[in-house]
């Protein structure tokens, strides 16, 4: 099969990302306050509940999971 | 079988040693990827309009010119150091006019040719690093408003000095250690957070109080130092990130890592907004370090002879 350049639809991802960031705002605040409750000493995955439900609106909002 | 070889070997560790064929290093270490930086400018201003993200480079230049202004003579011929487009220049034809000599330095070809000027300058594409080869002339004063970007800032001072004339004058602005701090810890927590390791994403930036023996140690005399701090607000970190890559002033730290992920920026803009967030957004603040230094000249003042003084502080006391 010969190799086919991929024309991607999306051209500015980032954009994408922001608005769908953008909907999921009451999770964002709080992945926000959970990290700033102790945030002198921050350790891998110590707000993970409320990261991944952000993470889960978000990929709900810009259409992919990754 | 096969098994018991694997964990046999495993348990014999080799350990690592400098071999001795390894020639000792050449060259000063490289602080920034000169290339890459040349190339994001380049593909900044191929993007839509990059007349837009210039707001801050306009300010400071504004206040560069204003240091001009304060001069008692106005110099016959400037030369602007990693210009970018040129903002410093078109601030100074405005204040002191064109009757003069103006020359752009600047290692990004399309930055370079990108803006028209009122009056005649003389453009130079080279590398800030590589001044002197790419530069013959000497010039009464040299402007920068961009010298954060120059990996050996001691070498590239020296070399501003080299092609200023004698009691020729340096106007440069750099910007400091505190610039994006914001940015930098939310970056950092986020990675810290998401990852369980912190990359570096903003570059390291000069301390303003270094910058009084930078200045001195290229040989410039009558230094001053002063910083100015501009905090611009935004309505989230996208806007930010977005504005700072159509300037042209992304990443390009040597052995950067070169892509950040999706988890990671948001869990950054969550926490900017927590830890740094205002009613207008967010703020990103620049730490501008004003520098100004003179060439060794016949008429400059200079400190008097320990023991010369006529004056008793007693009496003034």
């Amino acid at each position: 099969m010969s190799a086919v350049a991929t024309r991607f639809k999306d051209k500015a991802p980032l954009q994408t990302l922001a608005k769908a960031s953008k909907s999921c705002a009451t999770q964002s605040l709080a992945y926000g306050k959970c990290i700033g409750k102790s945030y002198q000493d921050v350790s891998k995955d110590m707000c993970q509940a409320e990261f991944q439900a952000f993470k889960d609106c978000v990929q709900k909002s810009f259409g992919r999971r990754w | 079988m096969r098994l018991l070889a694997r964990s046999l070997t495993r348990s014999l560790r080799g350990y690592a040693t400098l071999s001795p064929h390894i020639p000792p290093p050449q060259a000063a270490y490289t602080v920034f990827d000169e290339p890459s930086k040349a190339r994001q400018r380049d593909r900044a201003v191929l993007r839509a309009d990059s007349t837009i993200v210039d707001y801050l480079r306009h300010e400071i230049a504004d206040r560069l010119s204003e240091r001009m202004e304060d001069l008692k003579t106005p110099p016959a011929s400037i030369l602007e150091v990693a210009a970018h487009a040129g903002p410093v220049t078109r601030a100074l034809q405005e204040t002191i006019g064109g009757d003069r000599s103006y020359y752009l330095l600047e290692e990004s070809k399309l930055a370079l040719q990108r803006d028209t000027f009122d009056h005649p300058v003389t453009r130079i594409h080279a590398s800030p690093s590589k001044l002197v080869e790419a530069f013959p002339h000497k010039v009464e004063a040299a402007v920068s408003s961009g010298l954060h970007w120059v990996g050996d800032i001691v070498g590239c001072l020296t070399q501003i000095r080299h092609v200023l004339k004698p009691d020729g004058v340096f106007i440069g602005a750099v910007l400091g250690g505190d610039s994006l701090f914001e940015l930098r810890t939310s970056l950092q927590l986020a990675e810290q957070e998401r990852r369980g390791g912190i990359a570096n994403r903003v570059s390291p930036m000069i301390n303003p109080t270094d910058a009084p023996s930078l200045l001195n140690r290229a040989g410039f005399t009558l230094t001053t130092v002063d910083v100015e701090d501009i905090t611009i607000h935004y309505p989230s970190i996208w806007e930010l990130m977005s504005d700072l890559r159509d300037m042209g002033e992304s990443n390009a730290i040597m052995g950067r890592k070169t892509s950040v992920s999706r988890d990671v920026l948001l869990a950054a803009e969550a926490i900017y907004k927590e830890l740094h967030g205002v009613e207008e957004g967010i703020p990103a603040t620049f730490q501008v370090v004003f520098m100004i230094g003179w060439t060794p000249g016949p008429n400059q003042p200079k400190p008097l002879e320990r023991g010369s003084g006529t004056t008793n502080l007693k009496d003034v006391l």
